[in-house]
C-alpha cells in the first residue's frame, strides 16, 4: 500500500491533490428498513478486508510521517447498499464483495424482519467510509 | 427492486465537499470499476484516466460512458503498478483512490 502511494505521488504534480476512499474497520450494519422503521438486524462479517482497512489507514500515515503529502481533509460518509430481499443481497455479495458473509443467526432475523405487512421494505448495509484529502509535496 | 449502491449520493456529496476545485484538472482515478464514481464527477473535470485490474468492469465502463464524456475519460484495464501514462502527458493533478488501497 506505501508503495501505492509513493506510486501515485510520482504521478501527481507537485501541490496536486490526492483524495483516498476506503472504509473504516467497523463492520458493516445489516438493516430491515420498513417503512419509516429500520431495524438493526446484525453485522456483515468479513474474512480479512478489516486488515486491508487498518492498513490502508497506517499506510496514509507513514507516507505523512515520510514527508511526501500532508493531510488536509478527513471525514467519514455512511456508504449504503439497498436490495428487496436477502437473496438479492446474498447474490450481490457473492459476485463483488466475495470476502463478506452473513452468518445464519443474523440472516433469519432479516428474513423475520422482512415479513412485516409493511410493502415498502428492504435490506440494506450500512458502511462507515473515510474519506481524506492530501496534498503531495514536493518530491 | 434490484440492489442499488449508495442512492442517497453521500459518496459523491463528501467528494463534492472534499475537492476544493475540479475546474479543468487532469484526474487519475485508480480502483475505478466500472465507472460507478467516474461518471458522477467526470464532467467537472478536464480529463480522466481511470484503471482497474478487472477487465470485465473496464469494458462494461467504456460501454456505460455517456457520449458527453467520451474523449474526456479513458478507462484502462491495467494494475496500478504496471501503469505508466504517456510520455507527453502532463503529470496529474488531483489523484483519487478509490475503494482501492
Amino acid at each position: 500500500m506505501v508503495h501505492a502511494l509513493e506510486k501515485v505521488h510520482r504521478l501527481l504534480a507537485p501541490g496536486g491533490w490526492l483524495i483516498d476512499i476506503h472504509p473504516t474497520e467497523q463492520p458493516p450494519a445489516l438493516e430491515v428498513r420498513s417503512g419509516e422503521q429500520v431495524t438493526l438486524a446484525g453485522w456483515v462479517h468479513e474474512t480479512d478486508d478489516y486488515i486491508e482497512y487498518a492498513q490502508a489507514s497506517e499506510a496514509l500515515e507513514a507516507v505523512r510521517q515520510r514527508g511526501l503529502y500532508d493531510l488536509e481533509d478527513a471525514r467519514t460518509f455512511d456508504f449504503l447498499t439497498h436490495a428487496g430481499s436477502l437473496s438479492e443481497l446474498l447474490d450481490h455479495l457473492s459476485q463483488e464483495w466475495k470476502d463478506a458473509f452473513i452468518d445464519e443467526r443474523t440472516a433469519g432475523k432479516v428474513e423475520e424482519l422482512l415479513l412485516s405487512a409493511e410493502p415498502d421494505r428492504e435490506v440494506r448495509i450500512r458502511e462507515t467510509v473515510n474519506m481524506a484529502r492530501l496534498r503531495a509535496r514536493r518530491g | 427492486m434490484s440492489v442499488t449502491l449508495d442512492p442517497e449520493q453521500n459518496e459523491i456529496e463528501a467528494l463534492m465537499a472534499m475537492v476544493p476545485s475540479w475546474d479543468g484538472k487532469r484526474v487519475f482515478e485508480v480502483g475505478c470499476g466500472n465507472g460507478r464514481l467516474s461518471f458522477r464527477y467526470a464532467a467537472l473535470a478536464g480529463e480522466v484516466e481511470a484503471i482497474d485490474p478487472d477487465e470485465a468492469d473496464i469494458a462494461a465502463a467504456r460501454s456505460a460512458t455517456p457520449p458527453e464524456l467520451a474523449g474526456r475519460v479513458r478507462f484502462h484495464a491495467v494494475r496500478l503498478e504496471d501503469f505508466e501514462p504517456e510520455a507527453s502527458s502532463p503529470p496529474f493533478e488531483l489523484a483519487l483512490l478509490s475503494w482501492s488501497l
